[in-house]
């Protein structure tokens, strides 16, 4: 590489220096850009960016590696060099986002040098859009040549680069709003966005029901950091040794209220269970009432003669589900009532209604819930480069040892691959 | 399955694979190759037997702590490594592979985490286990691959580098890559399904990204000077230090504050 270079000029081949030195250019022109211009905030994909950064370049970068796929300068953009460049600067400009908390919470010298939001950065986004350029030439020319292994990349290349288009093009029509449904208040047909605009929805809803299931509560031992956890979650006559404690679980209470420090059965919801003790230590055994804080009473705990602390932890959310009745207009009959639960968004019309929150003070007496109303059409798109990243995936995996066994067999029987390494 | 039932599983796996790897330096010996085969299987099996135990026991996939997803990385390793072993019938991939998955199952043994049957509502979802599955596979074969990229090391300091020891690491990153954007597209259509967001830059997510274009780095660097080995082997050995920061170290990070995604000791 140094007898080119001195025979021919830094700049007149086209290889890893000058890529780099190329790269770095281009970070440090868009860093003193934004320094200059901090209003300047381009976030991909999002809108409106995601139209002249993202999506019309590596549409006409496809093109154009398909249209002129022999062309010098195309093979020189789509080349390894100006790809690892890429990658290289894109992932330099993702560092201050991997190390430090962004935005406000950014430390101040952080702040000072540009860097606290590099999330909306003109180099983030420069360097994320070259490569998706780089990679869309590199793919129109391989579709167009058809060299060996073509078929295997260009699925997986062109999976990606439909995923980060669909991503791209669904963003402007993206629209995202919130609403709070209760049990208790009229039915809501209008989410609020996060700049406060109105989001009309094609259906009024209304809470009639907040489930929580919860997993049964497990028993700890200790303090604070210092606490142990229990392997078995806490039941009636569970039997556990923990900590070298052996505690058996006489009565059980699933849901009860301390009343005067004694547990007392009550069936309210966001009423946790309670348990009457025995635990044996090496001094003897001592027996009391667990039960964790909340709605229905105070948290009650067993005190062992060397101070450590038995206590119960109150019971984790195992699902929770919102079942919302649905209306035409917030005035009409109820048409319908729906479950919506964490992974199992309501669909309406192109909507997708997520459950987001319930009141965790209240726990399963919650009468109220947050839901997330998302529209966004270009979801297939994902679907299908899914698809085809996964097709590409199970190629690759029996072309690429395939062809390593080869390599290998022809290494061996020349004796190319042994010797002084390099 | 209890701890204890578990740990004997773990002391059992790591027995059986101290055996092949004693065998190793003997495998010239036909009886010596076999048994080493037979104890890396065993072990393996073992390892394999623990997971289903501690899935049907737990009543949920046991990926969810980091001990746990441990497990499934020493299974994965060992798995994965022996199947190339017998698939493209190399000799270069036993130490490696054992040393790296007998170091992770051996932190189990030391780190056990409490066996906790609690499993949070987003992750009840249909997406959990392809996901996190295809993570530590490509985990798997990123780690074999700094594995045998240390020990193409160790050749190169004897001063010969076979042909095996120098293009497996570069086969498994090969390998590896594409699961891992298959992994990672995963992870932001559950997201999608779960909350309406593909991408939240999480520095979890921001992390998964950095490690991503780290070995789509290498991979267009092994393209681009095929027989700059040394280059390759250093790359790729060092390159496992951002699947670890991925998948242990986020944590510790200033970023970590405003995380959802860490493991905790819970």
């Amino acid at each position: 590489m140094a007898a080119t270079t001195e025979k021919t000029g830094f700049w007149t081949t086209w290889a890893l220096p000058q890529a780099f030195v190329s790269g770095a250019g281009l970070i440090l022109a868009a860093w003193a850009v934004q320094l200059l211009y901090p209003a300047l905030r381009l976030t991909l994909p999002a809108p409106p960016w995601n139209w002249p950064v993202a999506i019309a370049p590596v549409a006409l970068a496809l093109g154009l590696g398909w249209g002129w796929p022999r062309c010098p300068r195309l093979a020189g953009v789509a080349s390894a060099p100006s790809a690892i460049a890429a990658v290289t600067g894109f992932a330099l400009c993702l560092l201050p986002v991997a190390i430090w908390p962004q935005g406000t919470a950014a430390p101040a010298w952080l702040a000072r040098l540009g860097l606290a939001d590099a999330l909306t950065s003109l180099p983030l986004t420069l360097m994320g859009a070259l490569v998706l350029a780089i990679l869309a030439v590199a793919t129109g020319r391989r579709i167009r040549q058809r060299e060996p292994g073509w078929l295997r990349f260009t699925f997986l290349h062109l999976g990606l680069i439909t995923v980060m288009l669909a991503v791209a093009a669904g963003s402007p029509g993206i629209q995202r709003g919130w609403i709070e449904v209760s049990c208790d208040g009229p039915p809501v047909a209008v989410a609020r966005t996060a700049d406060g605009q109105v989001l009309r929805l094609p259906t009024a809803l209304k809470l009639q029901e907040f489930r929580l299931e919860s997993w049964p509560p497990r028993l700890v031992v200790g303090k604070a950091e210092a606490a142990v956890a229990a392997d078995a979650l806490l039941g009636p006559g569970t039997a556990i040794t923990i900590a070298g404690l052996k505690i058996l679980v006489a009565e059980w209470l699933p849901a009860a209220g301390v009343v005067a420090g004694i547990p007392r059965e009550c069936h309210q919801p966001g009423a946790h269970p309670a348990a009457r003790v025995q635990v044996d230590h090496a001094g003897g055994s001592v027996v009391g009432w667990l039960h964790p804080p909340g709605l229905f009473g105070e948290g009650l705990g067993v005190t062992l003669p060397d101070g450590r602390r038995v206590e119960m932890e109150p019971p984790r959310a195992r699902r929770f589900s919102a079942v919302v009745r649905t209306a035409a207009r917030p005035q009409e009959a109820v048409k319908e009532a729906v479950t919506i639960e964490v992974n199992a968004p309501l669909k309406l019309d192109g909507w997708w209604i997520h459950l987001l929150a319930y009141d965790q003070r209240l726990g399963a007496a919650s009468r109220s819930v947050t839901l997330e109303a998302v529209e966004d059409r270009a979801l297939p798109g994902v679907w299908a480069g899914l698809a085809l990243v996964a097709l590409g995936v199970i190629l690759h995996g029996f072309a690429a040892t395939a062809a390593f066994r080869g390599k290998i067999q022809v290494e061996t029987a020349t004796g190319t691959g042994q010797g002084a390494p390099r | 399955m209890t701890r204890t039932l578990l740990l004997s599983a773990i002391v059992t796996a790591l027995t059986l694979w101290g055996l092949a790897l004693a065998a190793i330096p003997l495998r010239t010996r036909p009886w010596w190759r076999h048994l080493g085969t037979g104890a890396a299987v065993a072990g393996w099996l073992v390892v394999v037997g623990a997971i289903l135990g501690l899935w049907l026991d737990l009543g949920r996939p046991p990926l969810r702590t980091l001990g746990e997803t441990r497990l499934w990385y020493a299974a994965l390793v060992a798995g994965i490594g022996l199947a190339l072993e017998w698939r493209l019938r190399l000799t270069v991939l036993r130490l490696p592979m054992l040393a790296m998955a007998g170091m992770f199952l051996a932190l189990d043994l030391f780190r056990p985490d409490a066996l906790d049957r609690t499993l949070r509502p987003a992750l009840h979802s249909a997406w959990f286990v392809p996901h996190v599955a295809t993570y530590l596979a490509a985990y798997a074969l990123l780690g074999l691959a700094c594995a045998t990229a240390l020990h193409g090391w160790w050749c190169v300091r004897r001063g010969e580098l076979p042909a095996q020891a120098a293009a497996v690491p570069v086969l498994l990153v090969d390998l590896g890559l594409p699961l891992l954007t298959l992994g990672m597209i995963l992870g932001a259509v559950w997201a999608k399904q779960a909350w309406g967001h593909y991408w939240a830059w999480d520095p979890k997510e921001t992390w998964a990204l950095a490690t991503w274009v780290v070995y789509v780095g290498i991979v267009h660097f092994t393209r681009l000077r095929p027989d700059a080995h040394r280059t390759h082997l250093t790359l790729i050995a060092v390159a496992f230090a951002t699947v670890c920061l991925c998948w242990f170290a986020v944590q510790w990070l200033p970023s970590a504050v405003v995380s959802v995604h860490t493991y905790t000791s819970d």
